[in-house]
């Protein structure tokens, strides 16, 4: 076969285009650590990356709703124990009232004293997070609990939003106060009522209607804490959901970069050949040369 | 036998032919690295005349194959399509990379997130206010990546113009050299040769642009057409492509008074009209038909809330109307947030109070929704377009580097035909110069021999 000059120079031409072509897309993956740096580099790679990144932004709002679910129900939870542990200081002292040593001044002044924890009640129950009247169920923009003489009355309703946290996963962001505080309120309510009409049998009926009281503090504070149990859990599933996440992001888009090195020293390498063997046969004489 | 002074007169030829001879070989050196030039050989033959030889004639031949040449136009057209598709398409894909991520991804995950962080919250107005700020994220990114493609778009078509002119100039050059080879042909003279390379380049060129098949003629004329057997070449005239503004904006190809934007199979035109009409054509009705869903759908779902007042749910999105009701054409670049007053954002239920989620709940399921066909969500359809966007990329890129091997191993093979060797011309030199030499000696000889008989004569 005839080769000619000018067939030479053209091949090498090519051949150290493509080379720096070659060394041109492992420099972008060098330089960027990714494999995948152009939609082009891998189409399904892509499309790929494309729902990973929404899974990706699914759990972080997931994370945000478990954050503001957690915030409300541990507000919740502790203005829970905080009535509970008032509600026993009230039904200590509605004992001493039932007391027949106390004199009916002392039996006004335990009363008074009941009334201050009351209003300390009454404001735990209008707890707020964000601004946001954690027992009122969905009517969140005014206090649920209105006190009139010593009726506490509920103004919020029985609607407790639930959020989604997950997929298909959903939790109650809190208790209706009604639920849990009614009883409460018609415990205390009757409490004073005997106290008032220095009443020592009324007193003494009111108080067993503690028991009904405690029992739905009780039962409000282990739903809230079971649903604190849940978000714990679902806290720790996420970020493990989420390290799954980037392990797979870095499997589908990440270089190896041991390999990335050494294509880049291979490229380096016969780019140096191609440039050193090129040159010689550039220099490569013709008859002419030799002819004179 | 042929006398002393019809030897000389045999020497006289031979001493032309090597002269002319090595003239070639020098014409061959000078044109060693023109990639258009084809070799020319000297071919020796006999002139007898009354069976009576009369020393050499020489005559050129040129080194040229016209299969080859035919292959290598088909494959330059195949490659002129692919490198402006590639070009085109690389500058789409760096629309979609984006940094960190793909923009509009995020900003589809984020509107629909801000709804399910409302969820938690919903009386809170800077929630709220965040819900309207994604959707406004979400309305620009739409518009930026509209526009965008549209540039690129604009600029294939603007490259339309300025292709067809060099088309049309191509061709009337070609004309041109038709006519001065019908005269020089069969003259055998270097002319004509030179005259064929230089239609050659033409021919080769204009293959980069567009579709074409040729033929030649007795007359040495070549005659071009478009592969759909439309002229543009015949003998000594060209016939002009001309360009027409469509309604769309677009530059519509007329040839012979026929529409044939959509003719054009391979070449430069082609690529710049398939990229222009059908591949970003295709990704900004992808766009369009992805905007029109997602506003038809969040407002619709919106209209069934109640809004942080209790009021009934109005639009949240600004609704599009389809100009043309066949196609969501216009949807990408006219998304817009309807509302200004955050309250207005319907998270609760229907007649729910302002701590109802349970709107806002569903909006945020639309994401996962199907609303394209039978399984596609909104993510899933953005992801089949970045799919394709990459395909069709990766495609053209790798067309053209086929193509480009193809046409170097056909370019190596004509000019292992048509090309220069140094080599074989110095060889060449040699041998007319030593003939030339040896024609030479010849006439001294002669000279001698007829002196000698003068001198007797003289004597």
């Amino acid at each position: 076969m005839r080769v000619t000059q000018s067939e030479i120079y053209r091949n090498f031409v090519a051949d150290l285009e493509k080379l720096n072509s070659n060394l041109g897309s492992i420099s972008r993956q060098f330089s960027s650590g990714k494999k995948v740096t152009r939609l082009s580099d891998s189409p399904s790679a892509s499309a790929v990356l494309v729902s990973l990144s929404k899974q990706q932004s699914d759990l972080e709002y997931h994370r945000l709703n478990v954050d503001a679910a957690s915030l409300f129900l541990t507000v919740a939870d502790s203005a829970l124990n905080e009535v509970n542990n008032l509600l026993t200081s009230v039904h200590t002292k509605g004992s001493q009232a039932a007391s027949e040593i106390l004199t009916a001044e002392g039996r006004a002044a335990v009363g008074s004293e009941i009334r201050a924890m009351r209003d300390q009640i009454v404001s735990l129950a209008n707890s707020q997070a964000r601004g946001h009247y954690i027992f009122a169920g969905s009517a969140v923009t005014s206090a649920p609990f209105v006190r009139s003489g010593d009726a506490v009355t509920y103004h919020g309703n029985e609607e407790v939003s639930s959020v989604v946290i997950g997929d298909g996963l959903e939790v109650r962001q809190g208790v209706p106060g009604s639920n849990a505080f009614d009883s409460v309120f018609r415990a205390i309510e009757g409490l004073l009522d005997g106290i008032d009409s220095d009443d020592l049998s009324a007193i003494k009926a009111s108080l067993d209607q503690f028991s009904s009281a405690f029992s739905d503090l009780g039962q409000a504070r282990g739903q809230v804490g079971a649903n604190l149990g849940l978000l714990r859990n679902v806290t720790v599933e996420l970020e493990s959901q989420k390290v799954g996440l980037k392990e797979q992001r870095g499997l589908v888009e990440d270089a190896n970069m041991a390999e990335v090195v050494v294509r880049l020293k291979e490229i380096e390498t016969a780019l140096q050949t191609t440039v050193a063997a090129g040159g010689s046969i550039l220099q490569q004489s013709n008859l002419f040369d030799i002819l004179g | 036998m042929p006398s002393l002074l019809s030897g000389l007169d045999m020497a006289r030829q031979a001493l032309a032919a090597q002269q002319y001879a090595l003239s070639l070989t020098q014409r061959n050196v000078a044109h060693a690295n023109d990639p258009y030039y084809t070799r020319e050989a000297a071919v020796f033959t006999s002139s007898i005349s009354g069976g009576v030889s009369l020393g050499p004639r020489v005559y050129i031949e040129a080194a040229r194959d016209h299969f080859l040449d035919y292959g290598i136009n088909r494959e330059l057209q195949m490659l002129g399509k692919a490198e402006v598709t590639s070009e085109a398409l690389q500058q789409i894909d760096a629309l979609f990379r984006g940094s960190g991520g793909m923009d509009l991804q995020k900003a589809i995950s984020d509107f629909f997130g801000s709804f399910t962080q409302l969820s938690s919250t919903p009386e809170d107005r800077i929630l709220r206010q965040q819900v309207l700020s994604k959707a406004d994220v979400l309305a620009d990114t739409f518009h930026r990546l509209y526009s965008g493609m549209q540039r690129v778009q604009m600029s294939q078509n603007e490259a339309v113009r300025y292709t067809v002119d060099e088309i049309n100039s191509l061709t009337s050059q070609i004309a041109v050299l038709n006519r001065e080879i019908r005269a020089a042909q069969g003259s055998g003279s270097d002319e004509e040769f030179r005259l064929r390379d230089t239609r050659q380049q033409a021919l080769e060129q204009l293959s980069g642009l567009v579709d074409l098949t040729y033929y030649e003629t007795d007359s040495g004329s070549i005659t071009v057409m478009t592969q759909q057997w439309s002229l543009l070449v015949l003998e000594d005239r060209s016939h002009d492509f001309s360009t027409v503004t469509s309604t769309e904006g677009t530059l519509e190809l007329r040839l012979n008074g026929e529409n044939v934007t959509n003719a054009i199979e391979s070449g430069k035109l082609a690529g710049l009209i398939d990229v222009r009409d059908n591949k970003i054509g295709a990704y900004l009705q992808a766009l369009d038909d992805l905007a029109a869903t997602l506003v038809s759908r969040v407002n619709e779902q919106h209209a069934l809330g109640s809004d942080r007042d209790g009021l009934a749910g109005g639009d949240l999105f600004v609704p599009f109307v389809p100009p043309d009701p066949t196609s969501n054409a216009g949807a990408a670049s006219s998304i817009k947030v309807a509302i200004t007053d955050p309250d207005r954002i319907a998270a609760a239920a229907a007649g729910a109070a302002a701590g109802n989620n349970e709107n806002a709940k569903l909006i945020a399921a639309i994401a996962d929704e199907s609303l394209f066909g039978a399984s596609q969500t909104a993510n899933q359809f953005l992801a089949a377009l970045v799919y394709r966007i990459g395909s069709d990329g990766k495609a053209a890129g790798d067309e053209m580097l086929t193509q480009k091997d193809v046409l170097q191993s056909l370019s190596n093979l004509r000019s292992s035909l048509s090309g220069v060797n140094l080599d074989e011309e110095a060889i060449n030199i040699i041998k007319y110069q030593r003939a030339y030499q040896a024609s030479a000696r010849y006439v001294g000889v002669l000279d001698s021999l007829t002196n000698e008989i003068i001198q007797i004569l003289g004597a």
